[in-house]
């Protein structure tokens, strides 16, 4: 199959600032009169750490289910933080692009699905492996009418 | 000294960003209608296709089913030149977008091995943060910085992309070696007319006399000439190239850390910025904020970050400049941090008589430019700065001017895309095998 990024320039998205009600949300309703009024987030800035290194992408597919990236998300992907194991990526290897855990172990590097069904693959020495960038946030529509 | 950074076969190596398979394949990028190729690969150049070289015609070189073609697509080469850019406006000072993948700027140390290590990390930088392969030639003036980067980019040896020429005795060798027509700024009919005068490198053109070349030549060619000898000419021209960036930035006395001296600082660059715009009779179609830490304080965590804005319509309106200036810097500055220096950068200039309005536009430029132009003019009459904006600290107070104000593109030129989870090609949809409308492979 031919996998590709396939570009999308967003080209005029606004400066959205929000009020920002800083309230720990614990799976109760956040009482409006608790929050600071003042502050207002942008959710670029929020989001954005590095806008010269940063680039989205929509994930198509049900392997990292079980670490919050469903079919449909999409993806914040920071290439300039350096890889860590432990961290989601956005690889190419052999061909493809791939959303995958990183796993350094003593043997190798390890791409590691969440989600059962899915095998972990090894990355070998014959792979044409690369680390595009490291994902850094998921932005997921929770309405029902998705 | 002056570096110059050029990024390696640009369009194919934007193209291979977002589509890794074509690593080390023959590719090519063919013009509009794909008509001629206008980038190749390394592979694509070994198989002996010339630049240039319409698409038909291909096949009279090689194999044309084993070279990937290319439709060009320079709104992503853009995106991906303005990143770069933005990563060098935020580390070097002085720099000058001179095309599309080229730009010089002043090399921050006096010593030839700390430049050396320093753009080696930057060339590096570039290539995770953006994913394009660049090389770094630097040397004591522009002329010999380009062949010093050409040398960079071509010379197997030459492992960190970096490539310097200092030394007199060393930069005698690569001139005897570099052909007169691949000297910058002698074009064609120079390189024609100094062959027949038995100057064919780049080292005998330097050692004409200085009087034969302004006699026979220009003014221009001789700077050229005096460039490869080492002296600094400014062979850029400010007004014949008309300022492609502008820039205006300082180092501060002290570390900055409050938030509101820095945005005051921003304001400032920004007004002088549009102000020098319109002495030149310029607009900008981007506008750059940076901010820097100290790389010599170890006390401190370093950090610097840049972020370029898009306007809608290019402006050399003060308001416009600075609001675009603060969003930017809005977006990057983090608390917690020193800062030493900052700086605004607008590009993508233009004569102001051009200005084609953008159809969404609702800002009234013909009341902000007879404003500008008031402004100046008591500013001129009265000494410097009667008369400003006032943005007073803090992003809230800006909020009244913005009702002014086109409505606001963000644009931080992020793409979009889509990962296909292979190992989940079955239940995902049937359109990813149609996902390359601008790809053509010969098949």
């Amino acid at each position: 199959m031919n996998d590709q990024i396939e570009l999308h320039p967003i080209e005029d998205s606004e400066e959205v600032t929000l009020r920002f009600f800083e309230s720990r949300i614990q799976a109760g309703f956040p009482s409006p009169a608790q929050g600071m009024f003042g502050d207002t987030i942008d959710l670029n800035r929020e989001l954005i750490s590095n806008p010269a290194s940063t680039f989205c992408a929509r994930v198509i597919g049900n392997s990292m289910v079980d670490a919050g990236i469903n079919n449909g998300d999409l993806l914040i992907i920071d290439k300039s933080l350096e890889p860590h194991d432990g961290d989601i990526a956005v690889c190419f290897i052999d061909g493809d692009f791939t959303v995958k855990r990183i796993s350094i172990r003593s043997d190798g590097v390890y791409l590691t699905p969440a989600n059962k069904q899915f095998p972990e693959l090894h990355v070998s020495e014959e792979s044409n492996f690369q680390i595009w960038g490291i994902v850094s946030h998921v932005i997921k529509n929770l309405t029902a009418s998705m | 000294m002056y570096g110059l950074i050029d990024c390696n076969n640009f369009f194919v190596s934007c193209e291979r960003v977002f589509n890794p398979a074509l690593n080390g394949h023959p590719v090519v990028v063919l013009s509009n209608n794909d008509g001629c190729v206008i980038a190749r690969s390394n592979e694509a150049k070994a198989l002996g296709i010339p630049m240039g070289c319409p698409a038909f015609q291909i096949k009279d070189h090689t194999d044309p089913r084993q070279v990937v073609q290319l439709s060009a697509r320079h709104i992503v080469y853009a995106d991906l030149s303005h990143r770069i850019m933005s990563i060098m406006g935020s580390e070097v000072e002085g720099l000058e977008v001179y095309s599309v993948d080229e730009a010089f700027f002043r090399t921050p140390y006096d010593d030839v091995d700390q430049n050396h290590q320093f753009l080696a990390r930057l060339v590096t930088k570039v290539h995770r943060c953006v994913g394009v392969p660049v090389s770094i030639g630097f040397a004591p003036s522009r002329s010999l910085a380009k062949i010093a980067s050409h040398i960079a980019k071509k010379d197997p040896r030459i492992t960190d992309g970096v490539y310097w020429l200092v030394r007199p005795e060393a930069i005698d060798i690569i001139l005897r070696r570099t052909p007169i027509a691949d000297v910058w700024g002698i074009g064609r009919r120079l390189t024609a007319s100094l062959l027949g005068k038995g100057i064919d490198t780049a080292y005998k053109f330097a050692h004409m006399p200085s009087g034969m070349v302004r006699a026979l030549y220009s003014v221009t060619v001789e700077r050229t000439q005096r460039e490869l000898r080492g002296e600094d000419c400014q062979v850029v021209n400010p007004v014949t190239i008309a300022h492609r960036s502008l820039m205006t930035s300082r180092t501060f006395g002290h570390v900055l850390t409050d938030r509101c001296q820095v945005q005051d600082a921003i304001v400032h660059f920004a007004q002088a910025t549009a102000k020098r715009l319109r002495d030149e009779h310029q607009v900008a179609a981007a506008v750059m904020t940076y901010v820097r830490g100290d790389r010599f304080r170890e006390d401190l965590p370093y950090y610097s970050n840049s972020c370029e804005m898009r306007l809608r319509t290019p402006s050399s309106s003060t308001m416009t400049l600075v609001h675009y200036a603060l969003v930017a810097f809005n977006a990057i500055f983090r608390d917690g941090f020193g800062y030493r220096k900052a700086g605004v950068m607008v590009s993508e200039l233009s004569p102001d008589s051009s200005v084609q309005l953008n159809v969404w536009d609702t800002e009234d430029h013909g009341k902000q430019r007879a404003l500008m132009q008031a402004i100046d003019g008591i500013n001129q009459r009265y000494s410097a700065h009667v008369v400003q904006l006032a943005p007073e600290a803090g992003e809230q107070s800006w909020s009244p001017n913005q009702s002014r104000l086109a409505p606001r593109s963000k644009t931080l030129r992020i793409y979009t895309g889509q990962i296909y989870d292979t190992d989940a090609s079955e239940d995902c949809c049937d359109t990813s095998n149609d996902k390359t409308p601008h790809t053509h492979h010969s098949v």
